[in-house]
């Protein structure tokens, strides 16, 4: 189950929580600063919320945690910060995707851990509401 | 009734309600050949990576931004709900180190039925209105079980409603007084290792919700020496369409004043969300100066009424989150196969 590892990843899995250098380059998931390297070069950064979908897939042969799904959407999203990210897209259907359409990040269960079923939450992204 | 020192408001509202709906007719078709009276037309339901902590986080984020928040100011993340995914471990943590919020907080999770959510936003009056703290997130959500075949299984909803209380000089809308109303009444109930709740049928009607709800509306109206007249809009906990359209007829209020907040008919019973999201149906339409009567029930049981009236501040705030309407509108009908396997009715 590693409960320290599921603790310790909630902030890039619950806010998209990267890191952002003093030279402006950003990196996402937040990782140790390297040998040499100032300990504040990095500093946390939130990645934006909301962004173009540059490119997905449909996954049709799923294992694991997946394999009850008969499909699982993964897709790239090109963050309106400039950031790609992957991630799993939710809340659509394959015909509903397009290339560059706006999509949006929001929280869902990722899923349970271990016999005693630990609930892992994190990032998806789905196309962006119509208001 | 209720007035704090320091007068509180609402500040910022948000709601959730998730994309997939099931036809009442559907259920209908599985258990009773398709025949009978319905209560609503469609009921809400949970996709299979939502949960009530997930619906309290987007309605959260939707209210931090029509209030314009930084979530570190917020001093309470406090959760209502039937459903929430633990047994033992609270979901208020949770969506507070989601939303971004200080770890200097009090984050909790309410429970009463389906009044867990104003359980939350009469805490918060008090926090705020004590002057012990400046902001209060109170949510209500709930991922409603339903035994298959059961009446409760053609409106058992889900949905999340979230409101921030703060000062009333920064509201959308202030609340003027509050009142609760509670009793013994055993018309609804589930013990912690049974998967659907029992209920008493017609017992669940007029001792319990007509009863609590119609007793604590009409006695904020007496004390604050007002008639229905006085309010552009009431919203009361919706089990189904028929429940509120009889309370509000009892309380004096006319269907009219009624329908901007009556959300049962498309989305079902959304438990601890239900009075709260119909509030923010409300809000998402109403204009300065109208007064909004809030009336819970939670099965148990009780009521909490408020009294609101509406600032020239919502205009503009409604628009900086999407509005209730905007998740009716994503509606994507599921069948009962579909709906069976999500909510975990398959055993294998």
């Amino acid at each position: 189950m590693n409960l320290p590892k599921q603790w310790r990843l909630k902030g890039q899995r619950y806010r998209l929580e990267g890191q952002r250098h003093s030279d402006g380059r950003v990196r996402f998931p937040a990782q140790p600063a390297k040998l040499g390297e100032a300990s504040d070069a990095w500093q946390p950064y939130q990645l934006a919320n909301t962004g173009e979908l540059y490119s997905w897939t449909a996954q049709r042969s799923n294992r694991n945690e997946f394999d009850h799904e008969p499909i699982v959407l993964v897709g790239m999203i090109k963050l309106a910060d400039g950031c790609m990210i992957t991630a799993q897209l939710t809340d659509c259907e394959p015909s509903e995707l397009q290339i560059g359409m706006a999509m949006e990040a929001v929280t869902r269960s990722w899923g349970k851990v271990g016999d005693d079923d630990l609930l892992v939450y994190g990032y998806k992204f789905r196309p962006k509401l119509a208001d | 009734m209720r007035q704090p020192e320091r007068p509180v408001g609402i500040v910022g509202y948000g709601a959730y309600v998730p994309r997939y709906r099931i036809a009442a007719q559907e259920i209908a078709r599985v258990w009773a050949a398709g025949e009978g009276a319905l209560p609503i037309t469609s009921k809400s339901v949970p996709g299979p990576d939502e949960d009530t902590i997930t619906m309290a986080i987007e309605a959260g984020r939707n209210a931090l931004n029509r209030a314009q928040l930084d979530p570190q100011q917020l001093a309470a993340v406090w959760v209502g709900s039937e459903s929430h995914p633990y047994s033992v471990k609270p979901s208020g943590t949770l969506v507070a180190e989601a939303l971004g919020t200080s770890r200097w907080i009090s984050a909790a999770d309410w429970e009463f039925a389906c009044k867990a959510g104003t359980e939350a936003l009469s805490a918060g009056m008090g926090l705020v209105g004590s002057g012990m703290a400046d902001y209060v997130l109170a949510i209500g959500a709930d991922t409603a079980q339903g035994r298959p075949g059961d009446a409760l299984e053609y409106t058992a909803a889900a949905a999340a409603g979230a409101l921030i209380v703060g000062p009333a000089q920064q509201a959308l809308a202030t609340i003027e007084a509050t009142l609760s109303y509670v009793s013994d009444t055993p018309d609804f109930f589930r013990r912690a290792d049974r998967p659907y709740p029992m209920h008493g049928n017609r017992f669940t009607g007029e001792p319990a919700y007509f009863h609590h709800v119609s007793t604590a509306a009409k006695q904020l109206l007496a004390e604050l020496g007002r008639t229905a007249a006085d309010y552009q809009y009431a919203v009361f906990h919706q089990p189904n369409v028929k429940f509120p359209q009889t309370v509000a007829k009892q309380v004096g209020f006319a269907p009219e004043q009624c329908q901007a907040g009556l959300l049962a008919g498309e989305i079902g019973n959304s438990y601890s969300a239900a009075s709260m999201i119909g509030l923010c149906a409300v809000l998402d339409v109403a204009q300065a100066g109208d007064r909004i009567l809030l009336a819970s029930y939670g099965s148990g049981a009780g009521s909490d009424a408020y009294s609101l009236v509406v600032t020239e501040a919502l205009a503009a705030a409604r628009n900086l989150a999407p509005r209730t309407s905007a998740y009716l509108k994503r509606r994507q009908l599921i069948d009962y196969a579909t709906y069976a396997k999500w909510r975990g009715k398959i055993v294998e």
